[in-house]
């Protein structure tokens, strides 16, 4: 007897309770139950409480006598073992001719059959040599109780003779098929291999990496049976067969499975060998497809991966239940390392449905390779899309509505796209506006592409989004560079110092690698130059350079799935550029790629919970500013934000800009609060000389919008007295227009005409005009009257 | 009943998830018959069990449309479960308020739990006859005995692992995955028999 007692294994034990455990593990447990009592109380809590024990015991003692015989073993059709074994020894006395050689256990034709190497349900593998052409083989031959049933000989052969067509590298070959004699069989090469199955039940599991690489070659040997209109039907590790060194494998045992199922499932209303890879409509018995054999496949990635199969039970007829009735356990659940798209794909081959499943195989295989490579390379090859797709995505995507590309022009522009000059952009405001150009030199030198060159020609102030009354520009949503990704990300681990310690030992300086990141960036292989640029950063010497090099980074970014690294290098140019223009843009474009990302919630909190941890940090303040007014449109959380931020400038001992100024009071007057809006649009006209006219218009709108007409009168005559922006004509026209429509409204007839006039003089655009020219026909009739 | 179909269309409306509509429709296949079986087997009249069954079905369809999501998991269908039993045990209780050997029932109730508990009672009891039927196919005939011995009949464990040629640790292995197999089936149609106080 033994007296050490083996270690207490409770996660064994919910897996024992769902039938989850291989072979070993049971023994292990079974073993040592023999003597822990705490594991045995824990199993027995595990499968029901103990009240439930008892209550189940009295409910069950006292059952009608109708029902008594359920506690007996008596008479139960269905209770099969689960493996039906063909003992080599009947099959060697009933089939073989006798021996020609000392070392064969019998002859088939002009074959020396050394030994049963295998056999299942549906037939037997034997070793042999071939005499004739002096070759090893591998023979499988019809279970000897089919060989009499005339349908499963034809379909055995139909059968083989149909794998026989399939020719593929993954596909095991057919030399020859024997139709006729006593037993039909085939011959096929012998390989020096192992199934699956031996190789997991020596291993336990396999990493994920070859997981994948199995499944690759699975599903083209799939796809390729499938395009002949054959499908496999017993898709399993057994048949699965694997170079013993190596991860070559062929798919052994074309149609058996359908041979030996029909026969016998007519015959004993049961399907002889392992349900444990069919697909739920094999288990019902229905028409199987293509499909079938994808759902196998789930089956046996799920098995590579865990070391058991999905689905599990004592029983042929409990498996089958199980496979009709149960969701498997979550992969994850046995091995925690397991990535989600994995499950998920796992989860979609195993679809009950199989309409709803994964495929066909030429897909799963071509899927399952970029998951290799996302696998392999996560840096280069984003997870696959639609393995990040909910289903409900999928129809969101599709009933989105994209009206904003046939309205208005896709300009590319900012950051990057070499070789392209854009000459002068016009960034119109409400509250300001300023002209900035810029331009990109075209990069015709072998060396390094220039960064971005922005030239300002007035200091640029906040864009925002126009009032309501305002007549609608909206082209600077809609400059963004980025090709929009829609799907949602992957959190990545954030970058370390062992990466610092990686760049330095690859390239000598930022230097080097700016330049081979520099090398990719003019071949527009803007992926490659993700990895170099980041050594860049990681070598910087300082913020200057960084903010270079983060300049160049935004086209990897834009590429990448998640969205969290182009934020960064968005956020870090909105705190360390010099140069506001640029600053401006990147805000701009953080909130275009937020919003185009679908991240704005993510965004809130990142930000809000930065500035929980410094109220001070301005960067961020700014962001969450931008986000509340254009993303979020939440005016209210935009005003305190900017009332914060004047709170900081003041203990600072500086004033709010005047384009901030100019913000609040909007967002004011978007939340209503017209007159604390108009009264603070006025301050900011009194210090802004050059937009004086602009904060008065908008000020003599908002003290409309308040219903107090005097206030509003003379403000659009402060403002038609000063000089408004020249620059641009369609900026004079909405000015013009702003101050018409006040005089206007306000009764104002006579002051109202001269502004339409001019700003019927200032436009083209036929609506505009129509508009201008209806107002002012009225003005003049009441003016007459 | 003319009205059930009716009932299930605006019970389909109202299920605005898949998932849910699903779990309706799998709960139908499996508690049509389970009721049909009980019914029968509490010697119904052919017609009458029929007719019982279905307005068992129909007043767990209407109140189904009456369902809000709670937030739990798997809300949708331990609310059947909770309806549906209610349903039925008002079903048996009534019946058991008719006489039915010619015993009056104020004479045979003496001493006896009201009729409400004693369905509650008969309730689980067909529930588990039910069970056992469903998922005796599943278990090697020594697994089951080992559960029936040990936790039915209350036997000594190392007495019934003698008998059957196993190890006691077998016999611990065999009626707890029988047990716990049990508690899932029966947990889709009694609360009571599925959520052990843990």
């Amino acid at each position: 007897m033994p007296t050490q007692q083996s270690p207490c294994a409770p996660e064994l034990l919910e897996l024992c309770l769902q039938d989850g455990l291989t072979a070993a593990e049971l023994g292990r447990l079974e073993a040592h139950l023999n003597q822990c009592e705490t594991c045995r109380k824990e199993l027995e809590n595990l499968a029901a409480a103990p009240h439930t024990w008892s209550l189940a015991a009295s409910l069950l003692k006292e059952l009608p006598t109708g029902s008594a015989g359920v506690g007996q073993t008596g008479d139960i059709q269905s209770r099969q073992p689960l493996e039906k074994s063909v003992h080599a020894t009947d099959f060697v006395v009933d089939v073989l001719l006798p021996a020609r050689t000392p070392n064969a256990i019998g002859r088939l034709d002009d074959i020396e059959i050394h030994e049963v190497i295998g056999s299942g349900g549906n037939g037997i593998v034997l070793k042999g040599w071939q005499t004739e052409l002096q070759r090893l083989v591998a023979v499988k031959v019809l279970r000897p109780d089919l060989c009499y049933n005339a349908d499963a000989r034809v379909r055995f052969v139909r059968e083989a003779r149909a794998a026989a067509a399939v020719v593929h590298p993954h596909v095991m070959p057919i030399y020859s098929v024997h139709a006729e004699g006593r037993c039909p069989y085939f011959v096929m090469p012998l390989l020096s291999c192992e199934s699956l199955q031996d190789r997991l039940d020596r291993v336990g599991c396999l990493p994920l990496v070859e997981v994948l690489q199995i499944g690759i070659q699975v599903s083209q040997a799939l796809a390729a049976a499938h395009s002949r209109g054959l499908v496999h039907r017993d898709i399993k590790p057994a048949n699965i067969l694997i170079e013993k060194s190596g991860l070559h494998v062929v798919l052994a045992d074309f149609g058996l499975a359908r041979a030996v199922d029909d026969a016998s499932l007519t015959q004993d209303g049961f399907v002889a060998g392992t349900p444990r890879y069919m697909s739920p409509e094999q288990a019902y018995g229905e028409r199987v497809d293509e499909r079938s054999d994808l759902f196998s496949l789930g089956s046996v990635l799920y098995a590579l991966w865990t070391g058991r199969p999905p689905f599990s039970a004592e029983t042929a007829v409990g498996v089958l239940r199980r496979l009709t009735d149960s969701q498997p356990r979550a992969m994850s659940s046995l091995r925690p390392e397991t990535p989600v798209w994995w499950e998920d794909l796992v989860m979609w081959l195993h679809q009950k449905v199989p309409e709803d499943r994964l495929g066909p195989a030429e897909h799963v295989s071509q899927l399952l390779e970029n998951c290799l490579r996302h696998t392999l390379q996560p840096a280069l090859h984003p997870i696959p899309a639609e393995l990040l797709m909910e289903v409900d995505a999928i129809a969101h995507i599709d009933g989105d509505d994209d009206t904003s590309q046939g309205d208005h022009i896709r300009l590319f522009l900012i950051w990057g796209v070499v070789g392209m000059v854009i000459s002068a952009l016009a960034i119109t405001t409400t509250a300001g506006m300023a002209i900035v150009a810029m331009s990109w030199l075209p990069d015709r030198s072998a060396g390094p592409p220039p960064p971005p060159v922005v030239v300002i020609s007035e200091p640029a102030t906040e864009p925002v989004t126009k009032a309501p009354a305002e007549p609608s520009i909206e082209f600077p949503a809609h400059l963004y560079a980025t090709e929009p990704t829609p799907f949602p990300s992957i959190q990545v681990a954030e970058v370390d110092d062992q990466k610092k310690a990686a760049a330095e030992t690859k390239y000598g300086s930022a230097e080097e690698a700016y330049r081979v990141g520099a090398a990719f960036y003019s071949l527009k292989e803007y992926v490659k130059t993700k990895e170099p640029f980041e050594a860049a950063l990681a070598l910087a010497p300082d913020d200057a350079y960084r903010l270079k090099v983060y300049r160049a980074l935004l086209q990897a970014y834009t590429q990448e799935s998640k969205w969290q690294p182009k934020a960064e290098a968005l956020e870090f140019i909105i705190a360390k550029s010099e140069q506001e223009a640029e600053r401006s843009l990147a805000r701009r474009e953080l909130m275009g790629f937020i919003r185009e990302r679908g991240k704005t919630s993510e965004a809130v909190k990142r930000y809000e919970e930065r500035l929980k941890l410094d109220s001070k940090d301005e960067a961020t303040m700014y962001i969450l500013i931008e986000i509340y007014s254009r993303l979020k449109d939440d005016p209210r959380r935009a005003a305190a934000l900017l009332e914060q931020w004047e709170t900081l400038k003041k203990a600072n001992g500086q004033e709010m800009k005047v384009s901030e100024a100019a913000q609040l009071a909007q967002e004011y007057v978007k939340q209503k609060k017209f007159q604390e809006g108009a009264e603070l649009y006025e301050k900011t006209a009194l210090r802004d000389a050059k937009l004086a006219a602009w904060h008065y218009k908008d000020a003599a709108a908002a003290w409309l919008k308040a219903g107090d007409k005097t206030r509003a009168v003379a403000a659009a005559k402060a403002s038609a007295e000063c000089a408004p922006e020249t620059r641009s004509e369609l900026l004079e026209h909405y000015w013009h227009r702003g101050l018409a429509d006040v005089f206007f409204d306000t009764g104002e007839y006579a002051l109202a005409i001269p502004h339409y006039e001019q700003a019927i003089a200032k436009t083209q655009i036929d609506g505009y005009l129509k508009d201008c020219r209806a107002r002012l026909e009225l003005a003049r009739m009441r003016v007459t009257q | 009943m003319t009205n059930l179909p009716d009932t299930r269309l605006s019970l389909l409306v109202r299920l605005q998830s898949r998932r849910d509509e699903e779990a309706w429709g799998e709960f139908l296949a499996d508690y049509e018959p389970f009721l049909l079986g009980m019914f029968r087997r509490r010697g119904l009249q052919e017609a009458d069990v029929r007719d019982v069954t279905q307005q068992v079905l129909v007043s767990i369809a209407s109140n189904v449309g009456r369902w809000q999501p709670d937030g739990q998991a798997a809300p949708f269908r331990r609310w059947i479960t909770t309806i549906a039993r209610n349903a039925a045990i008002r079903h048996l209780s009534r019946s058991a308020q008719r006489p039915v050997s010619g015993l009056p029932e104020q004479f045979a109730s003496i001493g006896q739990p009201s009729s409400t508990e004693r369905a509650e009672r008969e309730y689980q009891q067909e529930i588990l006859a039910w069970a056992i039927q469903q998922v005796r196919d599943e278990f090697q005939p020594t697994t089951w005995q080992a559960f029936w011995e040990t936790s039915v009949q209350l036997r000594p464990i190392a007495e019934v692992a003698r008998e059957l040629a196993i190890s006691t640790g077998a016999v611990y292995m065999a009626r707890s995955r029988v047990m716990a197999r049990l508690r899932e089936k029966t947990g889709h149609f009694d609360p009571d028999l599925h959520e052990s106080e843990e």
